[in-house]
């Protein structure tokens, strides 16, 4: 639930981003070279709070896919959208109901995607190798999924679970190497660093290593 | 190289495959809106020393009449996570009288201001004050009339508004409340068959004291009332409902009414030392709690938990000799985690 006021911000925050994302792709389509790049990778979520009872940290696979290009030399600008995967854990509480002991799972999964707009500065190409260095505003998306037989064991009672849907937005950054193996296609590993901040008392780290295939045009 | 129009085309698709994913919409978006975390606990202050009923004795001293009490209690609710307080009212002339709660929003004050409170109308207490009115007892008999609003017999609108919820509205100022859509949130008790006659008459009674708190204070209460009114008054479509817990039955209940689910647990029950037989409900070092909270925190919207400070009935969460911050702790990493 979120309250009125995260709500309007959150409303503020996607539209200057949508927004963003339109100047972004128009700057790309009339730049020198234009590429884009999908790729896989993983998705690292490590949260605020004692490690040992954190239990939406995890790590899960992620794709990505991003469309950029120069706008002046050295300089891109970049669109990407990344997807964490579903990460789990989950935890036993042995309770003695009616005097005989009962154990009652909780499951907690989360999953991620983002939408981010990145600058980067590009190094001069050396042995077919450059670095990008970027960074830029992200929109995230992170939901969290809550199940429990409690719910049946405790309340007599259906349990559908829960979901809860968190929109966010910050800073993001990252590195990128550009490996140009053709003339119009480079293997480009990187990584990418988000904060999350969930709730004014749960805030997160998602770190993003991925290899993707980029093609230029 | 491609066209400049290939570049437009590509750049184009990126937009669209953008907008396409930000228009997905949240999947059960939610019905209400609240100003504070889900968590709050029952709050009462009528304390001037530990009572001798008190098993488990809190690390503080036991004086409501310091405000170093009401800053501490404060305090720990901030760190257990608790988004309000469920002032448990009495009314006026009572030891629970909702003008008392000026310590409370200066205790809310001096930690940081985001506490909220919520009133909670001991519905015993109209009960009890109307006898000791009429007939000189702090009893629950004669029962209380709730057909009679103009006190001609058994009855007395003035016992829940004028003497509860004005009062309650008169000393806490709007930036201090629970809401939920905007609303202030009111919690009414049980609607005990014993306690009152005339029980089809209570959603007349709500609706009066919504539109008398509505003309004088220009705000409208969301009422939560506990589900054995439901059973009183059929008529009855309050905004919410929420099921007390019952020692020897439960220890924590959930409720769906209107679309908003409220979640009522207790950490623990133990009368043992104030009547015979006592009344016990096992706390199991936390276990127990922790089970109730995985049943009833996911899908709740508001939980209210009993209690905070009831040393009365050992039912308090507050840092104690015997299990220091336990359930401070677990409290907040329900806060955390289950929002």
């Amino acid at each position: 639930m979120l309250d009125t006021d995260a709500r309007a911000t959150y409303d503020r925050v996607v539209r200057a981003i949508l927004a963003l994302v339109v100047i972004l792709s128009a700057a790309t389509a009339s730049a020198q070279t234009a590429f884009i790049q999908g790729g896989a990778g993983r998705d690292i979520r490590r949260f605020s709070g004692d490690a040992e009872t954190s239990v939406f940290d995890g790590s899960a696979g992620s794709f990505t896919a991003a469309v950029g290009g120069h706008v002046l030399p050295h300089w891109i600008l970049s669109a990407e959208f990344d997807a964490g995967q579903r990460s789990s854990q989950s935890t036993t509480t042995t309770v003695t109901i009616n005097g005989l002991p009962r154990d009652i799972h909780t499951s907690y999964a989360s999953d991620r995607r983002s939408l981010s707009a990145l600058v980067g500065y590009e190094t001069t190409a050396r042995h077919r190798v450059q670095f990008v260095y970027a960074a830029g505003l992200s929109f995230t998306t992170f939901r969290r999924d809550i199940s429990s037989d409690g719910e049946e064991i405790v309340l007599q009672s259906p349990a559908p679970g829960s979901r809860y849907t968190s929109r966010l937005s910050g800073a993001i950054a990252g590195v990128d190497t550009v490996i140009h193996i053709a003339p119009h296609l480079a293997l480009v590993p990187g990584v990418r660093v988000q904060g999350l901040a969930i709730d004014p008392d749960l805030g997160a780290f998602s770190i993003r290593p991925s290899a993707a295939a980029r093609i230029s045009f | 190289m491609p066209s400049l129009r290939v570049r437009w085309r590509l750049a184009a698709a990126g937009v669209a495959v953008s907008v396409v994913l930000l228009a997905i919409p949240a999947r059960g978006a939610p019905p209400v809106f609240r100003n504070a975390g889900k968590y709050g606990a029952m709050f009462s202050w009528w304390y001037d020393a530990l009572p001798p009923q008190t098993v488990y004795p809190p690390t503080l001293p036991w004086d409501a009449r310091d405000q170093k009490w009401w800053n501490t209690i404060v305090r720990q609710g901030t760190d257990a996570g608790l988004g309000w307080l469920a002032a448990a009212c009495w009314g006026q002339g009572s030891s629970a009288d909702p003008a008392m709660l000026r310590p409370l929003l200066r205790a809310i004050d001096a930690n940081g201001g985001r506490m909220k409170v919520a009133l909670f109308d001991d519905t015993t207490s109209e009960v009890l004050r109307k006898n000791q009115e009429r007939h000189g007892v702090w009893a629950l008999s004669p029962r209380f009339d709730l057909a009679d609003p103009a006190e001609q017999g058994e009855g007395g609108f003035r016992y829940f508004y004028d003497e509860q919820w004005k009062r309650f509205f008169a000393t806490v100022p709007d930036r201090y409340r629970l809401k939920i859509n905007g609303r202030p949130v009111v919690i009414m008790w049980h609607g005990g068959f014993e306690w009152y006659s005339n029980g089809r008459a209570f959603h007349t009674l709500v609706q009066d004291l919504r539109e008398a708190t509505r003309r004088e204070f220009q705000t409208d209460p969301f009422v939560i009332v506990e589900e054995s009114w439901s059973r009183l008054d059929p008529a009855l479509v309050p905004d919410a409902m929420y099921d007390w817990f019952e020692t020897g039955k439960n220890w924590a209940t959930l409720t769906e009414f209107g679309g908003v689910h409220v979640a009522n647990i207790v950490p623990g029950y133990d009368t043992t030392l104030s009547e015979t037989p006592g009344r016990v409900i096992d706390r199991q070092r936390g276990a127990l709690f922790r089970a109730g909270m995985d049943a009833v925190a996911p899908r709740a919207d508001l939980v209210l938990i009993e209690g905070f400070v009831n040393v009365d009935e050992n039912a308090h969460l507050v840092e104690t000799t015997t299990w220091g911050r336990l359930y401070l702790n677990l409290v907040r990493w329900y806060a955390r985690n289950v929002p």
